[in-house]
């Protein structure tokens, strides 16, 4: 018998003892299945189980006096498996407890591609040391929220949380070695990776307050080793000789090098929740999280702080007002990278260092561009206008203000502002229409300044190498970039409706359409646009009680249109 | 450049009882979708690309190098019927069925068949 299978008889035989059998209600089966798989399993079985063997599903639930346990609980296989148990003893504890096994197979890539683009394997090749390699992971996690109300003080609960989840496989890693040609490298790693959060909170409820206190903490680690790669010897790729020592970290000689690493990170979480169901005749909540994320191997930190507030009233019997306001920011530990620095053993400038020879300083100032200051609003005005008529107007502004990051010229700041409009009616028997409609604007949308395009030949003169005098380097072909690229619109609409009608006593039919049309030409020198649109029909029809029918279609379109700048280069 | 993509989906679904002990029930779905990019329109002129001895620019099908086109379907047929009072059985089969009409990184085609026989008891 398969473990999981007598797993859940030992749980069913371990809950059910003869007294209380009769008290059960709910369902028991048991069964078995065959599962069959052909070629590729990456899609069609991308998330099943593709093992064959016997199955359960259980769903039972007991009520005693002041006592409810709940049973749910799904055995496929080894490893598609989904329980959940519920245990209340009267308001004294509450308790759920889930547990989920689940595959994830992955694409193993053959790297054939990369000589569908450049045949030359002077300038790319690729090898995989794993070639017939499935790759796969399996995800594991359990999870238990507990409320614990101690009698004579119901006016306090505590809850714990407490969550586990494992993924554990094995995946594909690549590496690339840049001198003296871009070889990119396959191999088969294992992954390990475990996470664990622990939560604790206090809710006090007095009258209409009430008060939560939280505390929580994770710990997120991969248990295996990061693969290794020793690095090409950095060399001319027809001379075969180092002439760019001095243009390179690591190499060779620097032996086998980790690759495909994950840092182990801690996070704690604080949060403080106030809520009144009626505060002035507002319903109100304010809220205030703060967070630290930290890179136990590094040091490096990334600090969340926030605050928000939501009010919510009947104006009259017809309209309703809600507002939200939130403000929260990030802010990261600043990361000084101190480059190696090799001076070159060959060619004209031996002994010369890169910086020495070009001026070029390659160390740098890592500053997070998630480092921001971030304020929004949201105002919402919910108005009947009939029996079965209702309109919403909304108004939603968010300012993004970054710490280290330019999306426009001595510009670090975005501000989106929407407009949306909700109609719902019935304006005859049996019809039911919704209509959306949203307007936005963005001032300054996220973007890259001068990220690619360079308008003007760079190299001028014939050179018959990059380390020739007057060659034109990396570092000048990337500053001499003008053009901004983004992915993100300066403006868009977006509308959508859909209508259900029931068509007498036995059908209904259903129509829903989508439209999204946003552009951006804030940029300086291309524009970028895309348009998304979508419909969806369908039928329900039931001729009797015996028979019931669905069918329907759906159809969905996306255009992207954007600017693309490829540099001419030569060796 | 532009870049297009489409989805269409069909489906059907349906329950039958011919007998007050006996249910039938059937689902289809069929998806079709993919993804392209705009030919690469490259200005430059042959005396230009001529003095580039070590480099390709022959972009005339690097869009097609990205293609992705898929079929799917997804078929659900079940039955169950009842045996005595509180006891049923019950039957399913389950077929996916991808077609990757033009492989990009790997040729992602593949089937599952799962057959699934039970009973199942209601207490």
């Amino acid at each position: 018998m398969r473990p999981n299978v007598r797993l859940t008889l030992l749980l069913f035989a371990s809950i059910v003892p003869a007294v209380v059998w009769a008290q059960l209600t709910g369902s028991v089966q048991l069964g078995g299945h065959g599962a069959q798989e052909k070629d590729n399993p990456a899609r069609a079985s991308e998330y099943a189980t593709t093992q064959s063997g016997p199955d359960s599903a259980v769903s039972l639930q007991y009520t005693g006096q002041g006592f409810y346990l709940g049973l749910d609980s799904l055995a496929l296989s080894s490893e598609r498996q989904d329980h959940a148990l519920t245990i209340e003893l009267g308001r004294l504890v509450r308790s759920h407890t889930t547990f989920s096994k689940l595959p994830h197979r992955l694409v193993h890539d053959s790297l054939a591609n990369l000589a569908g683009a450049i045949a030359d394997v002077k300038i790319v090749y690729a090898t995989d040391m794993d070639p017939r390699a499935r790759y796969g992971i399996r995800y594991d996690q359990f999870a238990n929220h507990t409320d614990i109300q101690i009698p004579g003080a119901s006016w306090l609960t505590i809850s714990t949380d407490f969550r586990e989840q494992w993924r554990q496989g094995h995946v594909q890693a690549l590496s690339t070695s840049h001198c003296y040609s871009c070889h990119i490298v396959s191999q088969s790693r294992a992954l390990d990776h475990h996470t664990k959060d622990a939560g604790l909170s206090a809710t006090v409820t007095l009258g209409n307050w009430s008060v939560k206190a939280s505390a929580s903490t994770r710990d997120a680690r991969e248990r295996e080793g990061a693969p290794l790669r020793l690095y090409e010897r950095a060399q001319h790729p027809a001379l075969r000789t180092p002439l760019f020592d001095d243009r390179v970290t690591y190499d060779e000689r620097n032996g086998p090098l980790p690759f495909n690493w994950y840092p182990t990170q801690e996070k704690d979480t604080y949060k403080l929740t106030v809520a009144n169901v009626n505060f002035g005749g507002f319903s109100f909540l304010l809220s205030g999280t703060t967070s630290e994320l930290t890179n136990t191997h590094t040091g490096n930190k990334v600090d969340y702080d926030g605050v928000s507030l939501t009010l919510a009233r009947k104006l009259s019997p017809k309209a309703r007002l809600a507002v939200y306001l939130r403000t929260y920011s990030f802010e990261s530990t600043d990361y000084f990278y101190d480059s190696p620095e090799p001076a070159a053993v060959a060619g004209p400038y031996a002994g010369k260092t890169y910086r020495q020879r070009y001026g070029f300083d390659p160390d740098y100032l890592r500053q997070s561009a998630l480092d921001r200051d971030v304020t929004e609003g949201i105002v919402r005005l919910t108005y009947r206008l009939g029996k079965l008529t209702t309109l919403t107007g909304q108004y939603q502004a968010r300012q993004v203000d970054r710490a280290n990051y330019q999306v426009a010229p001595d510009e670090t700041t975005t501000l989106e502002q929407k407009v949306k409009l909700n109609l719902a009616t019935r304006p005859v028997t049996g019809l039911h229409l919704q209509a959306f409609l949203t307007y936005a604007d963005i001032s300054h949308p996220f973007m890259a300044l001068n990220a690619a395009c360079n308008p003007d030949p760079l190299q001028t003169t014939p050179a018959p190498s990059p380390l020739a005098p007057g060659s034109v380097q990396y570092y000048q072909i990337h500053d001499a970039r003008v053009a901004d690229l983004t992915a993100s619109p300066s403006r868009f609409w977006e509308a959508r409706a859909s209508a259900s009608y029931q068509l007498g006593g036995a059908s209904m039919a259903n129509l829903s359409v989508s439209f999204w049309d946003g552009d951006n030409d804030d940029l300086d020198l291309t524009n970028w646009s895309k348009t998304v649109q979508a419909v969806t029909a369908s039928v329900t029809w039931q001729p009797s009680e015996a028979i019931q029918t669905h069918a329907g279609a759906s159809y969905g379109k996306r255009e992207t249109e954007t600017f693309v700048c490829i540099p001419l280069m030569d060796g | 450049m532009k870049n297009t993509a489409q989805f269409r989906t069909l489906f059907a679904a349906g329950t039958w009882k011919p007998y007050e002990s006996l249910e039938l029930q059937g689902e289809v779905g069929y998806t079709r979708a993919s993804e392209m990019m705009g030919q690469i329109l490259f200005n430059v002129s042959e005396e230009i690309l001529a003095k580039l001895h070590d480099s390709n620019y022959d972009l005339s099908e690097a869009h097609t190098y990205s293609n992705l086109d898929s079929k799917r379907w997804d078929v659900n047929l079940s039955a169950r019927a009842r045996l005595a009072k509180g006891i049923h059985g019950v039957v399913s089969y389950n077929l996916v069925k991808y077609d990757d009409v033009t492989p990009y990184l790997a040729d992602l085609s593949g089937r599952l068949d799962v057959f699934q026989v039970g009973l199942r008891w209601t207490l």
